[in-house]
């Protein structure tokens, strides 16, 4: 099987990061000093979530379907709900959904199967560049990149630009800490992680590996 | 010699950290805190610059950021304002606009020739004889400007940045500290914004101190701890927009600001009194002289005298006075005596005035020696963004100045800018504006009572100007503007507003005529003997002070795209283009071949072996729902009802006026679901349309743009199956999978949608898989195809080969006219369908001849010395009759062949004609049946036994 890779792959690879399996992804550990990541995550950091399972949804009357899974549904247009432990299920439409896979992957590919089953649902591959900024200052990142008023947060998720690009932003914290997801299309991913890590080293911050993010990363294969 | 006082109550300045700097090659030093212009004057120096246009010699003016003449330079920074810019350890500066120096500067010979250079003088010389005009001009060009830009310094973003806010407070005098504290207080989020360097305004230097120290203290105490206040100081705002959107300018950065509403509280402007050599080191205003005292402690000079109205109760006089400092009384200032080399001056002819206070020249009084003339007659709002935003502006006879009238919306105004003079009434104008700002986003009652009004004698003079005919009076320094160049102006015809500032370029300088503006109104109406009242100043547009290039562009953010294979590409070596924000790969480069060896050689291994191309920046949608095929039988022109599950078919899109917008392959996946290709650069743009065009006709469908989830590429070739086959769970054999069909199935693993197409005239896969696993069915394919020896391609050859098949390429081989008819796509347009998007309007082209037909050709030389390029025209005596759309070496072919539109009259095959090539060299061509390689379309079907076996 070959092996799925974030679409920034090369630009990680780039940093001579320490690299290890999750699952049957491959992500960056640590960047090589795992002690500053850690410290940096409750200050200013950017990691890269683009290679967790998601799943997007087009269909009709699709709340009652994924209702009839067992899933708590959304019920307002961006709002977000939990998906398994650590994962999402977000309302990006009337008739839209995007579900994330937390650690349960398995979750996410027995729905799959259960929902291309269902007439109604439009199963579509979301194959989004995912980032996560965190930190208490982060906003000075946003304000260089973002001309959103975060101040007025409604919560759930909102689409804006970011550094010029077409994103989707989501409020999550990390483990009780301040954080924002960054979705884009993948194409814009490289881009993106590298416009971000500038500004982010600019204000203090770095990049960080999942160890940091204490997301249960199995041990280092590199 | 130093002019540094004893400690002053609330110095600015920091004793204890020395600061060293250089000027001119000089050593000097300073403290913190001081500007590069109040540590020089501490130090002495006099002139700190040359002026624009006779190179006079300049000292410090206004101190107020608007010292125009006080600019410099360090190797990589220019214009850096000396009345602002704090001093730093190490600063080499250098005065801006001098040829030699600030003291030796050579152009200072310029002063004696003002009588050959009035205003305008460069619109009416130098045209005749029209042959020397470029020599002058670039003479001009060496001497004009200010500062030289070091074009070789390393680049530098600025962070460019956002912030928002319920209320700005423009302004941190007494009238904005009171406003945001008001606003705060009922409840609002509260950006306080200053240019100085601290929170204050004219508390910390306007007047008798002691009588404010205690309000602006408690006030300071006040916002400091304030929750819902932020401060920003040394940040101007220097434009203001609609919608409260507000450009904030400090060092670093531009700040794109909105606030939901506006206290514009950005107090005066002094205005100048204008004499002969009122333009001399030593000559200032008196704000200028009292920020030099109060924040920097040093003393403006030794002898000064000040000129002042109303005479002897302006707090500036007050103070120095206290100083020993001469005031004048019942006397204006006739003309300055300057000192050797305009150096400054060392003393003053005074006149008399009359009973409204304005100079009569003819009665000369007394003379003065002195060393410095401080000038305190009257003050401007400094309306600058009120205007921007449409304040509507009247002059006010009663006050001789400015008084705003009208305001837009979400603004306020408060303090001087509103006339007031008195503490207790700008206070309680900036409570009132603050208690108004916040009540109208819904904070807090709408506050009580009425606004003060400006009251008691007016503190303007009228007309402070004395004008002999001797000597050069300035009214604006920056652009070295004398009442005479006004009179001349008026006298020219250049005599409203518009027209005076557009001839004599009045307020157009670095200070933006903070100074200048209404002096110049009050010179043209003296000069139309008319009233100043009804009168406008011109319009006010952002930004209102020099703003750094570098700061409008920021980071600049150019988001490009990457493919999911772009490491290989880039690993490989191959040399990267941008199509639209993708980048593809143009070629794979070979060491020690060319461009065109490497494009050739890649085009000619496809049509040999077996060669893999990246297309992943195809626009790729994906299409559901019970009224899928009825939406693309509307949005292309040919027929998809028909198409069979399992099958694809090429499909033409137009807009309504029938013109070609895109195309690409649609394969119906199931019943009711299609996977359609579209070009790279039309995805999202045919996106939105068809989420348009969904909504209008109402259809039960699900689109979803797929493009950049989806990686794909073409394996193509003759040797393409033999790579493919291993790799997937289904049959490629002709029989099972037949030119245009189209498969689900799993490549090693992975979930992949396989398109059988010809683009490029080969047997071909279009092989689609999910984004992140793109790379690793890439690396695959290649691993998988050694023995095939398979190789990349890039876009040029892809262009090549499908040039060779006679294929187009939208927006390459079409235009923004270009109609299917034209472009020989008449076969994929179905009239007789119900209704497609452009029928109607081709329908009329139907029954009008083509004027123009997209034809094959081939050049006589197999490779012309000029090679005819895309948009190379087609001539016919003197008239353009054709371009040529596409065109290159075939080297399977071995000749030069290209497409190009012709007039339906010269499609026969072997017509001839001439492309004018570069340098209007004619290249003779002639016309040729397209497809120009494998006509029968038998390689890319790959249909008989025998070539399924091979």
């Amino acid at each position: 099987m070959i092996a799925r890779t974030t679409p920034i792959a090369h630009m990680l690879a780039a940093r001579n990061p320490n690299w290890t399996a999750d699952g049957e992804r491959t992500v960056v550990r640590d960047f090589g000093d795992p002690g500053r990541e850690r410290a940096a995550v409750a200050d200013l950091a950017l990691a890269d979530l683009s290679t967790r399972p998601r799943l997007g949804l087009k269909g009709i009357n699709l709340a009652a379907l994924l209702a009839r899974q067992g899933l708590a549904v959304p019920g307002k247009l961006f709002a977000v709900e939990p998906f398994g432990q650590g994962g999402l299920i977000a309302r990006l439409g009337k008739e839209e959904f995007l579900l994330e896979a937390g650690s349960a992957e398995s979750l996410l590919a027995s729905l799959r199967e259960a929902l291309a089953r269902e007439a109604d649902a439009f199963l579509i591959e979301r194959e989004d560049a995912c980032f996560l900024l965190a930190g208490e200052r982060r906003g000075a990142v946003f304000a260089q990149t973002c001309g959103y008023n975060f101040a007025e947060y409604p919560g759930g998720v909102v689409f804006t630009r970011v550094a010029g690009v077409s994103c989707m932003l989501l409020e999550w914290p990390l483990n009780g800490r301040p954080a924002w997801r960054i979705g884009c299309a993948p194409s814009y991913g490289p881009y993106l992680w590298e416009a971000l890590r500038e500004i982010t080293v600019d204000c203090g911050g770095m990049a960080v590996g999942q160890d940091a993010l204490a997301l249960n990363v199995p041990p280092s294969s590199s | 010699m130093s002019r540094r006082l004893a400690p002053q109550p609330g110095e600015w300045i920091d004793r204890n950290r020395p600061v060293t700097f250089r000027f001119e090659g000089r050593p000097y030093s300073g403290f913190a805190g001081d500007t590069i212009t109040s540590a020089l004057w501490a130090a002495g120096v006099r002139v700190l610059g040359r002026s624009f246009k006779y190179h006079r010699p300049r000292g410090l003016y206004g101190l107020d950021g608007s010292d125009s003449n006080a600019m410099f330079e360090t190797r990589d920074v220019v214009n850096i304002r000396g009345d602002r810019a704090p001093i730093e350890e190490g600063m080499d500066l250098r005065a801006v606009n001098t040829f030699g120096g600030v003291e030796r500067d050579r152009l200072r010979i310029m002063n004696r020739f003002g009588r050959f250079t009035p205003v305008g003088f460069y619109y009416k010389a130098f045209h005749r004889p029209r042959s020397l005009f470029p020599f002058f001009e670039n003479q001009i060009r060496r001497v004009a400007g200010l500062g030289t830009v070091n074009s070789g310094k390393a680049l530098r973003h600025t962070p460019k940045d956002y912030a928002f806010c319920d209320v700005l407070v423009i302004g941190a005098g007494p009238a904005g500290l009171a406003a945001a504290l008001a606003a705060a207080d009922a409840g609002a989020r509260v950006l306080l914004v200053d240019e100085s360097p601290r929170l204050g305004g004219s508390l910390t230097w306007h007047g008798n101190l002691d009588d404010s120290r205690d309000r602006l203290a408690d006030a300071l105490r006040r916002v400091e701890a304030h929750q819902r206040i932020q401060t920003r100081t040394a940040t101007c705002v220097a434009g203001l927009y609609a919608d409260g959107w507000a450009a904030l300018i400090d060092r670093l950065r531009l700040t794109k600001l909105r606030a939901r509403a506006v206290i514009v509280a950005t107090g005066v402007f002094e205005q100048p009194a204008v004499f002969p050599h009122n333009d001399l080191p030593g000559v200032m205003f008196a704000g200028a002289a009292q920020r030099l005292i109060h924040h920097y402690a040093v003393l403006p000079a030794e002898r000064p005298v000040i000129d002042t109205r109303p005479e002897g109760d302006s707090p500036a006089a007050a103070l120095l006075k206290r100083e020993g400092i001469n005031l004048l009384a019942g006397r204006f200032i006739a003309r300055a005596r300057p000192a050797g080399g305009l150096a400054g001056i060392r003393g003053v002819e005074l006149c008399r005035v009359d009973e409204r206070g304005l100079p009569r020249i003819e009665q000369r009084a007394e003379q003065l020696a002195c060393d410095a003339v401080v000038m305190s007659v009257g003050w401007t709002p400094n309306d600058t963004l009120l205007r921007m935003v449409g304040t509507r502006m009247e002059y006010s006879a009663e006050r001789e100045q400015f008084l705003p009238v009208e305001l837009p919306g979400g603004v306020f105004a408060a303090g001087k800018v509103n006339g007031l003079v008195g503490l207790e009434d700008r206070w309680a104008d900036g409570l009132h504006a603050g208690q108004a700002a916040a009540s109208a986003l819904g904070f807090g009652a709408a506050p009580g009572g009425s606004r003060p009004a400006p009251a008691g004698p007016a503190i303007n003079h009228p007309y402070p100007v004395s004008d002999p005919d001797e000597g050069k009076n300035f009214v604006d320094l920056d652009e070295d503007l004398q009442v005479k160049d006004f009179r001349n102006a008026i006298q020219e015809g250049f005599n409203s507003p518009e027209l005076l500032k557009r001839y004599s370029t009045v307020g157009m300088g670095p200070s933006q005529g903070k100074h200048a503006n209404l002096m110049a109104l009050r010179v043209l109406a003296k000069e139309r003997g008319e009233p100043l009242a009804g009168k406008q100043i011109t319009t006010a547009r952002p930004f209102s002070t020099p703003v750094a290039l570098g700061h409008l562009a920021g980071r600049i953010f150019t988001p490009y795209r990457h493919t999911p294979a772009h490491a290989f590409h880039t690993e490989r070596g191959a040399r990267m283009m941008f199509a639209g924000t993708w980048l593809r790969p143009e070629y794979y480069e070979v060491v020690g071949k060319t461009r065109e060896a490497c494009i050739q050689e890649e085009a000619l291994h496809v049509r040999g072996a077996v060669g893999l191309i990246d297309v992943g920046t195809l626009g790729k949608m994906e299409l559901g729902g019970p009224d899928a095929v009825r939406f693309l039988e509307r949005i292309y022109t040919g027929r998809f009802d028909n198409l069979k599950v399992g099958a694809s078919r090429y499909g033409v899109a137009c807009d309504e006026s029938g013109v070609v917008i895109d195309d690409g392959v649609v394969a119906r996946l199931g019943p009711d679901r299609f996977y359609v290709s579209t070009t790279t650069s039309g995805a999202d743009a045919i996106y939105r349309e068809w989420q348009r065009w969904a909504l209008c006709w109402g259809l039960k469908v699900i689109l979803n743009n797929a493009t950049a989830h989806w990686g794909a590429m073409n394996l193509a070739g003759p040797r393409a199956r033999q790579v493919l086959q291993p790799l997937v769970d289904i049959s490629l054999a002709a029989a099972d999978f037949p030119y245009m069909g189209v498969r689900e199935c799993r490549l090693d693993g992975v979930p992949a949608r396989v398109l059988r197409v010809g683009f490029v005239g080969e047997l071909g896969y279009e092989i689609h898989v999910p984004a992140g696993h793109a790379l690793g069915v890439w690396n695959r394919l290649m691993e998988a195809g050694r023995a095939a020896d398979v190789r990349p391609f890039g876009v040029e050859a892809q262009r090549l080969l499908r040039l060779e098949k006679g294929h187009i390429i939208v927006s390459q081989d079409t235009d923004g006219l270009t109609q299917p008819f034209e472009a020989g796509l008449g076969w994929a347009v179905k009239m007789d369908k119900p209704f497609f998007i452009g029928q109607r309007s081709l329908k009329i082209h139907q029954r009008r001849p083509l004027k123009r037909t997209l034809v094959g050709f081939q050049t006589d030389e197999a490779r012309p010395r000029t090679m005819p390029r895309e948009n190379h025209l087609i001539i016919e005596g003197k008239e353009m009759i054709g371009r040529v759309t596409s065109i290159a070496y075939s080297p399977t072919l071995k000749r030069t062949i290209g497409l190009a539109y012709l007039p339906p009259s010269m499609t026969a095959p072997d017509t001839r004609f001439t492309i004018r090539a570069d340098g209007g060299e004619l290249v003779p061509a002639q016309v040729c049946r397209i497809p120009f390689y494998d006509p029968a379309g038998e390689r890319q079907r790959m249909t008989t036994p025998e070539e399924d076996a091979r």
